[in-house]
């Protein structure tokens, strides 16, 4: 079932990445080198280096969605700590990527990697190189404003800013563009009704954002973080401190975001990656185990240790 | 046998080993209530013993009650579960063996019926013979593939497959023959047809049979390979074997 490392890092959906992960020290063989190649351009060699149905269907998803971000051969130290290890993932364009794994495993420590929200911390270090249109989004020379403006963020726990709703969104906002009065009011109309959220706050945008049962405030947060029409969002366990019913209103909302955003997604919740996602990434000990499409690793994972944690057998 | 003898492994939950076993134990014990079942038929059949056939034709119930009763605990670990990867792949593997596992009780359970009508007849000794070798044919075919999903086991399951077309050969020897005596002697025509009938249930049966099979080899490698062809069967037995080996 499982196939060597080497091969399992793309979700195979670009060629480019199949053939340019060097993941560990395992030597690619001339079969797995075929497995890239047939991926780009040998439709007939396909049925033979493609072991299933489902990796085919894969194939397809990239044909119309290309790659948004390109991580390459990434490594992040925590102090001494290496808590990645040559990462190589691509995101795929106007997708839903989950990442899941046990705790510490490294995932959300590559969700941080991508606005650089690591750099608050003393002695945290990164290396290699994310690629976003054309530029490499760990150079000293982007701009932290410009790129957590087109990557945006949200976090476990709901975290208004002590501020009414509409401020709460407008504070994001007034940071990049000057906007007049009204288009501010659209602005803020806007991002909510993204969020799903406008009905419920509607008639109370002056209130508290903390007012807002957690649920609503995670919402508004989200509803912050469209504000700005980012290109990626990040969310980091988003529903994990909410309820069923919340959490799947979250889910429903990144299902209608996928539209028009790339998203990454870290979640402790399998079934959750299960739903919302379209490629789901298994990172264990600062590794990516196996990336697929959702499907494929869900029903029929190659890796073994894959297997073990979405079955629940890890440990 | 337990599950982490077949290459299923231990889980965290001990409660969800427990269930999975249960289940599978369930669809072996149907498995053999349906072979016995076969043999019964047949042997009604071959001997023109009109009780036995009754017995078989009433015993079915027993067969579709267990299939409900397993049906109804997939159902439960699914909602309860949600197993992923392997173990989804072996309960809907379950649910969809023991469908099949009832048609084979309906076909033994029609194979009953016909001997009730042919018992008393005058019958043609040789077109019986035929029919007592396909029988065990068709048995031995049942006995493989539940064996081969006891295991797990693909190369079992791929000779299930490999017998099938044997056993088609032998159902036409037969169809062949019943033609002749017919053709010879209208007057068997009324008989002969049930015959027809009990013969076709037997090479049904066969048909389910690799049907098990082909889920066995879902269940092992993930790759659903009905409706592919005995080739490609062959290949996806062989290739998982060597991804198995791979990972020893």
């Amino acid at each position: 079932m499982a196939s060597s490392s080497t091969d399992s890092l793309s979700p195979g959906t670009t060629p480019s990445v199949a053939a340019r992960n060097t993941y560990g020290e395992t030597e690619r063989s001339a079969q797995e080198t075929s497995r890239g190649s047939a991926r780009s351009d040998a439709p007939a060699a396909k049925s033979e280096a493609l072991s299933g149905p489902a990796q085919q269907t894969t194939g397809v998803v990239a044909k119309n969605n290309p790659c948004k971000v390109a991580v390459r051969d990434l490594n992040f130290h925590y102090g001494d700590f290496h808590a990645l290890k040559n990462i190589n993932v691509d995101i795929v364009d106007n997708e839903v990527t989950a990442f899941i794994g046990p705790s510490g495993c490294g995932k959300s420590t590559l969700l941080r990697c991508f606005n650089r929200i690591f750099e608050l911390y003393p002695g945290h270090k990164a290396s290699g190189s994310i690629e976003m249109d054309g530029m490499n989004l760990l150079d000293r020379g982007v701009d932290l404003n410009v790129l957590r403006s087109k990557i945006g963020m949200v976090f476990q726990k709901p975290t208004p800013f002590p501020m009414s709703i509409y401020d709460n969104i407008a504070f994001g906002v007034r940071l990049y563009e000057k906007l007049k009065r009204h288009e501010m009011d659209e602005r803020v109309e806007w991002s909510l009704k993204k969020a799903a959220l406008w009905d419920e706050v509607k008639d109370k945008l002056r209130a508290n954002g903390s007012a807002l049962s957690g649920g609503q405030q995670q919402r508004l947060c989200i509803a912050r973080a469209v504000a700005v029409k980012p290109e990626v969002l990040l969310l980091d366990e988003p529903a994990s401190a909410l309820d069923p019913v919340a959490t799947l209103k979250i889910e429903e909302l990144v299902h209608e975001l996928r539209e028009d955003y790339t998203i990454v997604i870290v979640t402790h919740n399998m079934q959750q990656a299960a739903r919302v996602a379209g490629y789901t990434a298994f990172f264990h000990l600062g590794e990516v185990v196996e990336y697929a499409d959702t499907d494929s690793l869900f029903t029929n994972p190659r890796e073994k240790r894959t297997e073990d944690y979405i079955t629940g057998r890890y440990g | 046998m337990e599950l982490d003898k077949v290459g299923i492994e231990k889980h965290t939950s001990k409660q969800f080993d427990v269930e999975l076993e249960d289940v599978r134990e369930r669809v072996l014990t149907m498995g053999g209530l349906v072979e016995q079942q076969i043999a019964n038929g047949v042997k009604a059949l071959v001997d023109g013993d009109g009780g036995l056939g009754e017995e078989v034709s009433r015993s079915d119930y027993k067969i579709n009650a267990m299939e409900v009763a397993i049906d109804e605990e997939c159902t439960k670990i699914l909602a309860r579960r949600q197993p992923q990867a392997g173990d989804l792949r072996l309960v809907l593997a379950i649910a969809k063996t023991i469908t099949d596992l009832e048609r084979i009780g309906d076909e033994a359970e029609k194979i009953g019926r016909m001997a009730m009508q042919l018992a008393g007849q005058e019958r043609p000794t040789s077109a019986f013979r035929q029919i007592e070798a396909l029988g065990r044919h068709v048995r031995q075919m049942v006995r493989d593939a539940l064996d081969a999903f006891a295991r797990m086991d693909t190369e079992t399951a791929l000779a299930v497959a490999q017998h099938d077309s044997e056993v088609d050969r032998e159902y036409e020897g037969v169809m062949r023959q019943c033609i002749t005596f017919m053709m010879e002697d209208p007057r068997t025509i009324r008989h002969m047809l049930d015959v027809m009938w009990a013969v076709k249930a037997l090479e049904r049966i066969g048909d389910h049979s690799t049907n098990i099979g082909e889920y066995v080899v879902y269940f092992v490698g993930g790759r659903d390979v009905r409706h592919v062809g005995m080739e490609e069967l062959e290949r996806e037995v062989k290739s998982g074997q060597r991804n198995a080996a791979k990972n020893a």
